[in-house]
């Protein structure tokens, strides 16, 4: 507990100026950015709003923009990128979707979805459900709950207060232990599920991680890749389909 | 004096063949300057003026077969005289190698002349004796077909010649047609002919240093696909020689004998050198030559379902139809149909020329902007021996108008693709509102501090058990000392009536005391207010038990009537003990 206030207070003072100066800096920025695309101006709203970035805040609304822009420029490897990335924010935000289709429908790769089984589809569910930190507060809720009707049935005499006290006690460490695990579950997938997006216009996946292996098959900017492994400067990938191979990392910008 | 007689010199070397009209001529002229062993030759001395004491030479390495012959002839043609006197030799060879015949000598009007000495090659015994005289060996010896390649050591897919051509001498003629026996065959190379249409262009050239008529016979455009040697089969032609013979016709005309001579251009052999591997771009597909690329769209704005075209160019000189031209890839939404290609190809004696255009068909399904990337084109230039690539402009697509978007969320369930509704058909606006959280927060779930906060929570509970713990042992504590407190109360009240337990009177009129001390203590009462119903009031005002109330009223009553009506019916010590009792049952209802 006191380390943490610790943690937080070093880490104010490390981000102290650029976060003070951010907040309303950023703020102005994203407005000017805003500005600036409103007058097709889509190249200087797109600096505008890199500077907001650097400023080490986030959100989904300054992603979305900065995709919006890129396709106006017929980027459309940086625009699915920046989609990808206001959709990790925001992953139920239909505009996003919806501006996203229309870049996905001028790639060129169309990598059909392999259906899923029903744990597959469970399991991925359940690590998308809610963020790790919301977890970790649910956690403590349950917990601080179990605790409190611990007490309360020691407290009491009646006995339909007991008893309500006992099943309150058992059902919040149960969501407790619920709490922990989708927590564990949400930080694994994150960590098992990361995403990259191709960025030159065609680039080869190989057998292996060496120019010698064989090219099996190509793909094209702005699909999205699954990370697997990596070896030097090679990453193994999957696609939505299935299929596997290995790509140079420099062709890829993990999300 | 020197330069000036060198003047006069260059001078008289300049004007003196002016001043010889009728040069005298005297050469040796040999039927053959190549014969086998066992084959004659025939040497003729011809002078061009009438000449007295003729000297052969010796002849060494020939034996003598015949002669001197001598002959004259003597002809005015359009008033101008022309004389030769010849005197001719036969000659066997007496052995192999270069063998020189020496010089001859003519005295013409008392000049001494002398013919320049000419070498003869002997070679081993041939099979059939050549008779310089015959039309077969003529025939051959005159007529010759060649196969001339442009470059025999070209690239792999680079144009080559191969041109065909008929020399003729101007001892033999060809009159009527020739008949191709056998066509040269290309194997391992791409080949055009180009057959020479009507007339045949006659040309004067050379063979072999002589003077020759040719024809071109044909020309043939070849690509290697192949690398290494490679041999041109020879193309065999029959053709009709016209030899003129030594005999004269009845006008004095020279016959000429038809020879039907098969001749062939020999094989040739081409190195072809293969295209260099370093710096070979990825996308080459063999184009070797000199090209222009492009890529040309119809149109770039249309509604959804309409089509147009994209058409893929590359224009130059080369090899055209040998490879393939680079495939464009589409935005998913595009239908594309097989593309129609396009060939305006011409062939000329360098190679092909011209262009070859791939079109494409598109139908763009769905509106949106579709940026149509750029496209390379990459040949070997085999004159900078280097590979260019070339690279066309993109173009964007802009599908104006369209059916509703479309879209299947790709992650959610398959079964289902939600259309959404018509009024999101378009491509959304900014949003301009943001939601700041900051972009690497700590992470905090399953870290020390995080399992410190559950475990901090956990130990509450102890913590509480412990604290009430000690809490019900203080609760426990202070009971016993209140009871004690009014057990000494109790007594203190009642030890003026324990005292006096012998004497009733007295006993109850210090019980009564007491009670009514403890009463006002208890009710905080004063003892002029005192009465019965007013201590009932008030002690049921104070919620005390109404048994306790019951039995200390009746103990007052008691002590009363045993005070003002003293008999003996009392039982002290009951008594006694029953306010002991009621002041602790009192006292322990009311905290």
């Amino acid at each position: 507990m006191m380390s943490r206030i610790i943690y937080l207070s070093v880490f104010l003072v490390l981000l102290g100026p650029h976060k003070g100066l951010s907040q309303g800096q950023a703020e102005n920025w994203f407005d000017q950015g805003n500005q600036l695309y409103k007058n097709q101006q889509h190249k200087e709203a797109i600096l505008r709003w890199e500077a907001v970035l650097e400023s080490g805040a986030h959100s989904s609304a300054i992603y979305y923009n900065m995709a919006n822009a890129y396709y106006y420029l017929n980027d459309l490897a940086s625009s699915i990128y920046y989609y990808e990335k206001a959709l990790e924010l925001a992953p139920e935000d239909s505009e996003i979707k919806a501006n996203r289709a229309y870049v996905q429908n001028a790639l060129i790769d169309v990598v059909r979805e392999q259906p899923k089984t029903l744990f597959q589809k469970w399991d991925e569910a359940s690590g998308q459900l809610l963020s790790v930190e919301t977890w970790g507060w649910l956690g403590i809720l349950f917990i601080a709950l179990f605790v409190f009707a611990v007490i309360r049935f020691n407290w009491v005499d009646l006995p339909a207060a007991k008893r309500f006290s006992f099943v309150m006690a058992v059902l919040s460490l149960m969501l407790f232990g619920a709490s922990i695990f989708f927590g564990q579950k949400t930080v694994s997938y994150s960590k098992n599920y990361r995403w990259a997006i191709v960025f030159p216009q065609e680039m080869s996946v190989r057998s292996g991680p060496r120019l010698s292996d064989d090219a099996l098959f190509e793909l094209h900017a702005g699909t999205k890749l699954r990370l697997l492994q990596a070896q030097d400067e090679w990453h193994e990938v999957e696609l939505a389909d299935g299929r596997r191979g290995w790509v140079l990392s420099q062709d890829i910008k993990p999300l | 004096m020197r330069v000036f007689l060198k003047y006069i010199i260059l001078i008289f070397v300049l004007v003196a063949p002016l001043g010889l009209d009728a040069q005298v001529e005297f050469v040796a002229k040999v039927s053959k300057k190549k014969l086998g062993l066992n084959e004659r030759l025939r040497i003729d001395f011809e002078m061009n003026e009438d000449g007295d004491n003729f000297e052969p030479p010796d002849f060494e390495g020939f034996r003598v077969l015949g002669g001197p012959n001598q002959s004259i002839s003597n002809s005015w043609i359009n008033g101008k005289r022309s004389y030769s006197k010849t005197y001719s030799f036969f000659l066997a060879p007496l052995r192999k190698g270069a063998i020189s015949i020496g010089q001859a000598a003519i005295e013409i009007d008392g000049e001494r002349y002398k013919s320049v000495p000419v070498e003869v090659m002997v070679t081993e015994a041939v099979e059939i004796p050549k008779d310089g005289n015959n039309a077969d060996y003529l025939a051959s010896e005159n007529v010759h077909l060649v196969a001339e390649v442009s470059n025999t050591n070209p690239y792999l897919n680079e144009a080559i010649t191969v041109v065909y051509k008929l020399y003729v001498s101007n001892q033999v003629s060809i009159t009527s047609n020739w008949r191709e026996i056998d066509s040269p065959k290309y194997a391992d190379f791409w080949s055009q002919t180009l057959d020479q249409k009507g007339q045949l262009q006659i040309y004067e050239g050379q063979y072999r240093g002589e003077d020759y008529r040719y024809v071109i016979l044909r020309t043939t455009v070849l690509y290697p696909q192949k690398t290494g040697e490679l041999s041109i089969e020879p193309l065999t032609l029959d053709v009709p020689i016209d030899v003129r013979s030594n005999r004269r016709d009845f006008f004095g005309r020279f016959m000429t004998t038809r020879v039907n001579k098969t001749i062939s251009a020999g094989r040739r052999t081409i190195e072809v050198k293969p295209l260099p591997l370093e710096n070979r771009p990825d996308d080459f597909t063999g184009a070797v030559g000199y090209f222009d690329f492009d890529t040309s769209i119809s149109r770039t704005e249309l509604d959804a379902q309409e089509s147009l075209e994209y058409s893929v160019t590359v224009r130059g000189e080369g090899n055209l139809k040998l490879f393939e031209l680079p495939k464009p890839q589409f935005p998913n939404a595009f239908e594309v149909y097989e593309p129609a290609r396009s060939d305006k190809i011409s062939t000329r004696t360098t190679g092909m020329r011209g262009s070859v255009a791939e079109v494409y068909t598109l139908v763009p399904q769905n509106q949106g902007n579709y940026p149509l990337p750029e496209l390379r084109f990459s040949y070997f230039d085999p004159n900078l021996e280097r590979y260019i690539t070339k690279t066309a402009e993109d173009h964007v697509v802009n599908v104006i108008n369209g059916p509703e978007q479309e879209f299947a969320e790709l992650s959610s369930s398959s079964q289902t693709t939600t259309t959404v509704a018509a009024d999101k058909d378009r491509f959304r606006y900014i949003q301009l509102e943001a939601d700041w959280v900051p972009k690497n927060p700590m992470p905090w779930f399953g870290t020390w501090a995080y399992w410190r906060w559950i475990v901090g929570l956990i130990l509450l509970l102890p913590l509480w058990f412990a604290l009430s713990l000690i809490r019900e042992r203080y609760l426990s504590d202070t009971v016993a000392r209140a009871q004690r407190q009014r057990k000494r109360l109790i007594a203190q009240y009642l030890s003026e009536a324990k005292a006096q337990q012998n004497n009733p009177t007295a006993f109850y009129a210090a019980l009564e005391r007491s009670l009514h001390l403890f009463l006002k203590a208890k009710l905080k009462l004063e003892t002029s207010g005192l009465s019965k119903e007013n201590i009932r009031t008030l002690m049921t005002q104070q919620k005390l038990d109404p048994e306790a109330v019951q039995r200390l009223i009746g103990l007052i009553e008691r002590c009363e009537r045993a005070r003002y009506a003293p008999t003996t019916a009392v039982d002290v010590q009951n008594d006694y003990s029953e306010a002991q009792e009621v002041i602790s049952m009192v006292n322990s209802t009311k905290k």
